[in-house]
């Protein structure tokens, strides 16, 4: 394994239940700190299971996961957690917590068990606020917001926790145009700013937005991972989604479009 | 908050000179120095019974408002993992088989309490569809529901003129029994509970997260639940063992006490054993004092409860999510 990897598969197998076919084999792929990595594929590629496998969630049947270099299952719950947060693809929040309440529970892995968030924690929390630009938001009760404010605040709670890894479930697939564009924005200046992101997205034109590499997923299976140059070519996305793409480039930017022509 | 403290102190002082004794309704506190019955009755019956009905009501309120956060659902109470039904078929099964022993239906109570929850979280963990939550939710129904028909055919077993007037009275619930050496017995555990969940109130807020983020903030989501939902209970069936069944408490408390100091459990969970002690307290005051007979607990807890808990949803005070 090369030392440049933050992160790293290594022939990963893993199924839900005995009995039952795998949900992901094979998964073998290096990412680099620093980076923006688009998990790429169709509904039930298996995109959300090597989230969770990343995150440490769920324990490979076979092949092993490396975080920094040392195997995941080496990390106590406690250090895991302060390499690696999680934006999942739903966040429930089943009472009114307001927003600072909600980011300040990212401190959670530097507080001992018993122990309560004190004022630097929360100073941390309204900087993570600041980051992702919804510092007036901070008093607002989380549920009553909008989907996409809502984003915003479940990446600031994750920011709080300081973590060198940020993994996110479909960042974008519920938002508008609008909103879609100021989540990745704001993932690109976290890379520049030496956060790893890793995010699972069905929609193309999204991944090839930001991402320097990407994971092409489809059964389960890796079908190519590289960078976006060598990868987002519309044989490859033509075998990850089982239909005709061709990619047309507007504005330098690649956009991956059905072959068909509507008349 | 200080007023939070204020009110409940100043409820159970008060509550010592609230009884029937030596007229209905008020004790002048003079009387302390100069009657001796008065001062007996004020040391070994009074202060027992109020500072069990203190602990009942932290507790219940305390175990609700924990598995409220656990499960992620504002309606379920401290009972409802088989709990209360196992501990009402454990009793009455003792009173059944050995009359009314006291002891024989504490411990028999508290046996059948900690059967209703290992055999629930024993059924979940043989479910194999939908989350956690679910599956313990579902268990819990089909456990109550088990043990529930079995307290109808204990019901219908028992002698219409001794047993089955202790049954009902103690499913009724009341502290009129309660002892110096009862509360005793049960004091320690309760308050090893008690300050459980009062030190990983944090941790709460992080557990009633989906298990993906709890998970990824780092916590140790199945064993966490566990602890709290085992501390949770123990409470509630050493409570229900010496005080029967005193519904209500654990369910509406936690609301107020969010409405008064928000869903944060850094707050609430003090709030709610506040809250929740002082409203027991003042039942029980009412359950002692109103008639010359006793009137059971449980009657006024609910009867008050239930009464809150329409003008709250009558006021839109009480919000659920979706």
């Amino acid at each position: 394994m090369s030392i440049e990897s933050i992160l790293s598969f290594h022939e990963v197998d893993y199924g839900y239940a005995k009995g039952l076919p795998d949900a992901v084999n094979h998964l073998d792929f290096e990412i680099p700190p620093a980076s923006i990595t688009a998990i790429l594929g169709p509904n039930g590629a298996g995109k959300t299971t090597l989230l969770h496998l990343a995150l440490g969630l769920f324990h490979p049947r076979s092949g092993e996961i490396q975080v920094g270099g040392k195997p995941i299952h080496s990390y106590s719950r406690r250090e895991l957690s302060h390499w690696i947060g999680l934006v999942p693809q739903n966040e429930y929040l089943p009472y009114e917590f307001s927003v600072l309440e909600y980011v300040i529970l990212g401190r959670s892995p530097y507080l001992g068990l018993l122990d309560m968030p004190d004022p630097e924690d929360i100073e941390i929390a309204r900087r993570a606020l600041k980051t992702v630009g919804i510092l007036h938001l901070a008093d607002r009760i989380v549920y009553e917001l909008s989907g996409g404010e809502i984003q915003m605040v479940v990446v600031a709670r994750a920011l709080a926790q300081q973590p060198r890894i940020l993994l996110l479930d479909e960042p974008t697939s519920h938002l508008d145009l609008s909103n879609k564009h100021t989540i990745l924005k704001m993932l690109h200046g976290l890379s520049s700013n030496g956060v790893t992101i890793i995010f699972s997205t069905h929609d193309p034109d999204a991944a090839s937005q930001i991402a320097d590499r990407l994971v092409l997923m489809r059964h389960g299976h890796v079908l190519d991972a590289g960078t976006t140059g060598d990868v987002f070519t519309p044989e490859k996305l033509t075998r990850t989604y089982g239909i005709p793409v061709k990619v047309v480039k507007v504005n330098g930017l690649k956009i991956a479009l059905h072959e068909e022509e509507y008349e | 908050m200080a007023l939070l403290i204020a009110v409940p102190l100043a409820i159970i002082l008060l509550s010592l000179f609230i009884g029937r004794y030596p007229r209905p309704y008020w004790m002048s506190p003079g009387l302390l120095s100069s009657d001796l019955l008065a001062r007996s009755l004020v040391l070994n019956l009074r202060l027992p019974r109020l500072i069990t009905a203190f602990l009942l009501g932290t507790s219940l309120a305390a175990a609700g408002a924990v598995m409220q956060m656990l499960f992620r659902n504002p309606l379920v109470e401290p009972g409802f993992l088989g709990v209360t039904q196992g501990a009402a078929f454990g009793a009455g099964l003792a009173i059944l088989l050995a009359g009314s022993l006291p002891l024989a239906t504490q411990t028999s109570a508290i046996l059948f309490a900690f059967a209703g929850l290992v055999f629930s979280y024993l059924l979940a963990r043989r479910i194999h569809f939908g989350g956690w939550v679910l599956r313990l939710v579902l268990a819990g129904i089909a456990v109550s529901a088990l043990f529930s028909s079995a307290v109808g055919v204990l019901k219908y077993l028992a002698d219409p003129t001794s047993q089955l007037p202790a049954l009902v009275f103690w499913m009724l619930g009341g502290l009129y029994a309660v002892t110096w050496s009862d509360l005793l017995s049960i004091l320690p555990y309760v308050l090893i509970g008690l300050t459980f969940i009062f030190l990983m109130r944090w941790r709460l807020n992080v557990l009633s997260l989906s298990d993906e983020t709890a998970f990824s903030l780092g916590a140790s989501v199945e064993r966490e639940r566990l602890l709290l939902l085992v501390a949770a209970v123990a409470i509630t069936a050493l409570m229900v063992s010496i005080a029967g069944i005193v519904g209500w408490v654990g369910l509406i408390i936690p609301h107020i006490a969010r409405r008064i100091v928000g869903p944060n459990a850094a707050r609430s969970i003090p709030a709610s054993m506040l809250i929740g002690g002082s409203f027991v307290v003042l039942c029980d005051d009412i359950a002692r004092s109103l008639l010359a007979g006793e009137i059971p607990l449980g009657i006024i807890t609910s009867l008050l409860g239930a009464l809150v808990f329409i003008i709250m949803m009558a006021a839109n005070k009480l919000r659920v999510q979706r």
